[in-house]
């Protein structure tokens, strides 16, 4: 027991600083996610759309939705750079293949909370005299977050622990921290439950702040 | 004052396409109360949507004070015509008063004070001074409504469009409703209206078109016309 205690508080620290680098993975991706997908989401919303941009937008989730996570992180560590003739760290190209993945969920997300507003909402925007980017500014995208908020909690919570796949590239992220001193100690049990602990502070962190935010915007 | 000239609008799905307005003409005349009445499905509400420009895909002319109203600007277009919808769709995460001071500062260019004190100076007319700071889904329907009405007068509208107006609202509201609308009127406001309420018709009734199918088959005017002589509007009447 002491043993296994003095290795925890030892481990600590490292796995810390894979708790850090899990962190501003997701915040990246996060970041790249939220702006596309909202993007994306917007343009492929029922009212906007149109049968060009639905085929180019639809494609894309397509794609991205029918691999695996793992598939698209080996491609754009693997294979794009390769194609392309240039070299990604297995940082920036996991941070790009969460982003681009995130990016086709929360698109989806953002299309079904635009879809979900009613028309009449448009209609009475118009005819007090908004112009369509008012529109979208000022009525549409506060009410498509109100009523996204918690799928996209769900997405950001799902992408936290989605990071854990970098591993396989050699991201020195949580997971893999966590790995290298179970390899090295020998003692699965206390370290992946003090991983678990981690990946766990970092989810509720997120839906805490989720659950602030639900309040603050009136739902 | 706004004229409409064989107004002719078709819904088009993937189907093809079958017509709701045919050859409308209209006018609707200063400080005066225009009903478009008749049956679901007549195309009042569609008519009401060209005249906001809401649908403009239509054949045909709709002037106010001899231009068209498609070549109004945002500006234009809203310091003109009025509109409050059926379903009366405030903005649920905007308060009352936001929801009445959001196209004074957006589109009008006004500053916060002087549209909050033109927003006050409104729905204090129409009594809901005291639920400013409430949102929408903290006020009953006649509420929302009284607020829908206070979005589009606080633009000083030329005209004020209703659509189907006693819709959503139980039995006081609509008389609430009433004296409200005759009281905007005797303070010189145009309104033009769509319903099929009978009872409330008759209370407010001073221009009446009678639409079926798409056409207006009967027109009524209060200072010309006796109603004796008109049949349809006489019979929908009477059917209550």
């Amino acid at each position: 027991m002491l043993e296994e205690s003095s290795l925890l508080v030892n481990s600590i620290p490292f796995l810390f600083q894979g708790a850090l680098a899990t962190m501003q993975i997701a915040i990246f991706a996060i970041a790249i996610g939220l702006c596309g997908g909202m993007i994306i989401g917007i343009l492929n919303s029922a009212r906007i759309s149109n049968s060009f941009s639905s085929i180019i937008f639809n494609g894309f989730v397509w794609i991205i939705r029918g691999t695996p996570l793992f598939v698209q992180v080996l491609i754009i560590y693997y294979a794009l750079p390769e194609a392309l003739g240039i070299s990604l760290s297995p940082f920036i190209a996991g941070v790009i293949a969460l982003g681009i993945n995130s990016m086709a969920y929360i698109s989806e997300i953002v299309r079904g909370g635009i879809n979900a507003i009613p028309e009449g909402q448009w209609e009475a925007a118009y005819v007090i005299g908004l112009k369509p980017w008012q529109i979208l500014r000022g009525i549409i995208i506060p009410q498509m977050v109100r009523i996204t908020l918690p799928s996209l909690t769900n997405e950001l919570t799902a992408l936290i622990k989605e990071t854990s796949i970098l591993m396989m590239i050699g991201v020195a992220e949580l997971t893999k921290v966590s790995k290298d001193i179970v390899a090295r100690e020998l003692d699965p049990m206390t370290i992946y439950l003090a991983a678990a602990g981690f990946y766990l502070v970092m989810t509720s962190a997120v839906s805490l702040f989720a659950q602030h935010t639900q309040k603050k915007v009136h739902i | 004052m706004i004229c409409g000239k064989k107004i002719s609008w078709k819904y088009k799905s993937k189907k093809g396409s079958s017509p709701v307005l045919k050859e409308v003409s209209f006018s609707l005349r200063k400080g005066r109360i225009t009903t478009f009445m008749g049956q679901s499905g007549a195309g009042k509400t569609t008519l009401l949507k060209c005249i906001a420009n809401l649908h403009s895909h239509y054949e045909g002319v709709i002037a106010c004070n001899g231009k068209d109203i498609r070549e109004f600007n945002p500006v234009e277009r809203a310091s003109t015509i009025g509109f409050v919808l059926q379903q009366f769709h405030l903005f649920p995460h905007l308060s009352v008063l936001n929801n009445c001071t959001y196209a004074l500062v957006n589109v009008i260019g006004m500053n916060e004070a002087e549209a909050e004190n033109r927003a006050i100076e409104i729905l204090n007319i129409l009594s809901m001074q005291p639920f400013i700071q409430s949102f929408p889904s903290q006020l009953s329907g006649g509420q929302q409504q009284r607020v829908a009405i206070a979005r589009a007068l606080v633009l000083q509208p030329e005209i004020l469009l209703l659509d189907e107006p006693t819709s959503a609202l139980d039995p006081e509201s609509k008389k609430s409703l009433e004296s409200l609308l005759l009281d905007l009127n005797a303070r010189g406001f145009t309104i033009a209206l769509s319903s099929h309420d009978m009872p409330f018709i008759k209370k407010i009734m001073d221009r009446v078109y009678f639409m079926e199918q798409g056409e207006i088959i009967e027109e009524w005017d209060r200072e010309l016309d006796d109603l004796s002589s008109k049949e349809k509007i006489k019979q929908f009447l009477t059917h209550i």
